[in-house]
């Protein structure tokens, strides 16, 4: 019945690589094999790095707008695609011999699948719109691509690679000649990219609400429907009206671009889905009240806040009535058809009500009329109850706003018409209904606007209750919370990508220029300093090309001073002068390579972009 | 705002498809006003009354898209701040919406043309719908 979520993956990752880590068995390990999974893994984490950081070290060395964070992420994705680059060029005189099924090469394989997984978990909250820009498929789209998330998952992956270093520097001693030499390079990058958030680690550490909230994103695939049966206990209603929360969620989707032309979406439906969100509202309230007069009877610290979200969901009650009540004189070509939200919300009113009224067959007939339940008496089952409430609210909350958008929609597509009666008699319509006036749509849409804040209301007081609480349902207030900040990419539904050409970053096997040149001339060995010279370095490059194509001229590279004989491992090895295979550097390549990002796995969609995205990726 | 045994009368004396449209209209839409004034939230009932409201607005809007609803039908002006107040006892709105699923069924299955019958069928679905939210069976 729960949803697969990141944490998931997370753990079963973390598990594999802690596996992998463990130790080295002389006799059963093959090094070469692990080499070529540490690669995966590490190309993998580099991906995952590039869908989080849209910026390359060029745009994030003039932007004064971004966070540590997001500098500390620039920095990372940078050094993992060199230790990835690193791994692909000693790897490519060694053909695969096949030892992957052997510790710990698999363990790290297991690791870049589990990963591999949860950025497509990650990713199924966004879609590609006709015209090839991506969107926010989901509520938790926004989340996913929030700075909050990027943050998170920077700090994950730094822990990784902190842990990999020492790791793969030991793997070095194990591989002869230019693999050894490659590993060992790629151990420094690693161990660059452990360090890279370390100041912001210590400036803003993750918290854990943060890693809660990470590993709380679901599958944007809402969970199997399961009927409501009769006789089913508190917990299990709890659990029920979670998943019909989802479904429900799930199946205001995307209403706002049918409502335009198809005739499934229609004024029955609505009018049925808002009349299911008064009753909803009117049954969390009365459960609310009930649990707010049990929590002041525990000195439950949060019985006031639960009696002020009964109080706002009345608010959502008395909106959403009125939303029903004007649908009444308005209507659609197709009156009604049934919809998977109608279901939902049909589930959710009888699991609510059953756990609401003392009835474990209720069922909204007027003659099953009783008494409310007795609430429980222990603080973990009230809680469980809250958060129930909690999650349908925020169902509703996410309904209203769809609805807004699907009215809207129908409104401008000309579909909405009222009983020709109830115009002025100066309309001759000689039909019983005739497109509904402005003046009476703009009442529509008003109501909705109201139910929209209304709901907005109840699922935030509730969202204060569960936070304070520490409720079953925090982790959806988190993320409701990181929703609402600023974000880089646009408000939810809108294309969040302006394009722009690639810059791409510096592969490790193109030449230092004039500015990384000069920086290791002054001395300089940061590796966060060399990086950002290199990008400069880059955009110098980048400009030049572009002048030329602009010019007609041919590429004149290499230029003096742009040349460098010194390959990535050499680079490198300048970063960290005291590594011990400093002998068995092999000669670098003369011509660019390409460079090594294993580990993706053939997508439906490309990476997702975001505003400010300047495409770069190696 | 027409009394419910005027209703009765109307539905029972309808002697073609038209007249039986034209008095389910009134009928349904007395049904959509008078649940809608019963919908109390200091009620228990609010839940029954609010989905019986919702059913028979569905029910007289599909009556009022058959294609053999007259289109100089007078519609009735059933105002709900003319009905609150007034007490409303679900077992006689609960009869009244079983007249009606009765009636339209049968229709539904004599009816020529298949916009009728969907239509027909529809309100008589929603008609039965009420019956049992508002009287219904225990």
């Amino acid at each position: 019945m729960t949803a697969v979520t990141f944490g998931d993956f997370l753990d079963q990752a973390t598990g594999h690589l802690d596996a992998a880590l463990a130790g080295w068995d002389q006799d059963t390990a093959h090094p070469t094999a692990a080499a070529r999974q540490l690669h995966r893994l590490v190309g993998v984490m580099a991906r995952h790095m590039d869908d989080i950081t849209p910026w390359d070290e060029t745009e994030a060395l003039s932007r004064t707008d971004l966070t540590l964070w997001q500098h500390a992420a620039v920095d990372v994705t940078t050094a993992l695609h060199l230790a990835a680059d690193s791994l692909q060029h000693g790897l490519e005189s060694h053909p695969d011999d096949g030892f992957a099924a052997t510790a710990p090469a698999r363990h790290l394989g297991d690791v870049a699948t589990a990963l591999i997984a949860g950025r497509d978990l990650l990713e199924t909250h966004h879609a590609l719109s006709p015209d090839g820009l991506t969107q926010e498929r989901t509520e938790w789209g926004r989340v996913t691509g929030s700075a909050l998330i990027a943050k998170t998952i920077t700090g994950q992956l730094t822990r990784w690679s902190e842990r990999l270093a020492p790791w793969t520097a030991e793997l070095a001693l194990h591989l002869l000649d230019d693999l050894g030499g490659e590993v060992f390079t790629a151990a420094r990058w690693l161990r660059t990219a452990g360090a890279a958030a370390r100041s912001a680690q210590r400036a803003d550490p993750v918290s854990a609400d943060e890693l809660t909230l990470l590993r709380a994103i679901p599958s944007a695939a809402p969970p199997a429907r399961q009927a409501p049966a009769a006789g089913e206990k508190p917990e299990q209603l709890c659990q029920g009206i979670t998943l019909s929360a989802a479904r429900l969620q799930a199946a205001s989707r995307d209403t706002a671009r049918r409502a335009q032309w198809s005739p499934s979406v229609t004024a029955g439906a609505w009018q049925w889905t808002a009349t299911a969100g008064a009753i909803t509202s009117h049954l969390s309230e009365n459960l609310l009240r009930s649990l707010a007069r049990r929590a002041a009877q525990l000195g439950l610290p949060a019985a006031d806040a639960i009696h002020a979200a009964a109080d706002t969901m009345a608010g959502a009650r008395a909106a959403w009535h009125q939303v029903a009540t004007t649908w009444d004189q308005i209507t659609t070509e197709t009156r009604f058809l049934a919809s998977p939200a109608v279901a939902e919300a049909g589930d959710l009113v009888l699991r609510l009500g059953r756990l609401t009224w003392d009835d474990p067959a209720w069922t909204p007939a007027v003659h099953r009329v009783t008494q409310p339940r007795p609430a429980p008496a222990d603080v973990s089952a009230i809680m469980t109850m809250v958060a129930a409430v909690h999650r349908s609210a925020c169902a509703y909350a996410q309904v209203a706003a769809a609805d807004l958008s699907a009215v809207h929609a129908a409104d401008r597509a000309g579909r909405l018409y009222v009983p020709t009666r109830t115009l002025p008699d100066s309309y001759d319509i000689p039909r019983p209904y005739a497109t509904a006036p402005a003046q009476r749509t703009s009442v529509l849409i008003g109501a909705y606007r109201v139910a929209v804040y209304a709901s907005d209301q109840a699922a935030s007081a509730l969202d204060r209750v569960v936070l304070a609480a520490d409720a079953p349902s925090r982790p959806l207030a988190l993320a409701r919370a990181a929703a609402a900040w600023p974000q880089d990419s646009g408000p939810p539904g809108q294309p969040v990508h302006t394009g722009g050409a690639p810059a791409g970053h510096r592969t490790a096997a193109e030449p230092a220029g004039p500015i990384e040149a000069a920086m290791r001339r002054l001395g300089i060995r940061d590796a966060g300093l060399l990086l950002r010279a290199a990008a400069v370095d880059k955009a110098g490059r980048s400009l030049i090309a572009q002048a030329q194509l602009t010019a007609g001229q041919p590429d004149q590279r290499p230029e003096q001073g742009y040349s460098r004989a010194a390959g990535p491992a050499q680079l490198a090895a300048a970063s960290f002068p005291k590594g011990p295979l400093m002998g068995l550097r092999s000669p670098a390549p003369t011509a660019p390579r390409h460079p090594g990002v294993p580990g993706q796995v053939p997508r439906s969609t490309p990476a997702r972009p975001r505003q400010g995205d300047t495409g770069k990726r190696v | 705002m027409p009394h419910i045994d005027t209703l009765h009368a109307h539905l029972q004396s309808a002697r073609n498809l038209p007249a039986l449209l034209v008095a389910s209209w009134d009928a349904f839409d007395f049904l959509r006003a008078t649940t809608h004034a019963g919908a109390d939230p200091g009620s228990g009932a609010y839940a029954g009354f609010m989905l019986a409201s919702a059913s028979a607005t569905q029910a007289r809007d599909a009556i009022g898209f058959a294609p053999s609803m007259p289109a100089e039908a007078a519609m009735p002006d059933n105002d709900v701040s003319r009905i609150d107040g007034v007490p409303v006892q679900p077992g006689m709105l609960a009869g009244l919406a079983g007249i009606l699923s009765g009636r339209l069924t049968a229709a539904a299955r004599q009816a020529g043309d298949p916009g009728d019958r969907d239509a027909l069928a529809r309100a008589a679905t929603a008609a039965e719908q009420i019956r049992s939210l508002l009287g219904g069976d225990p």
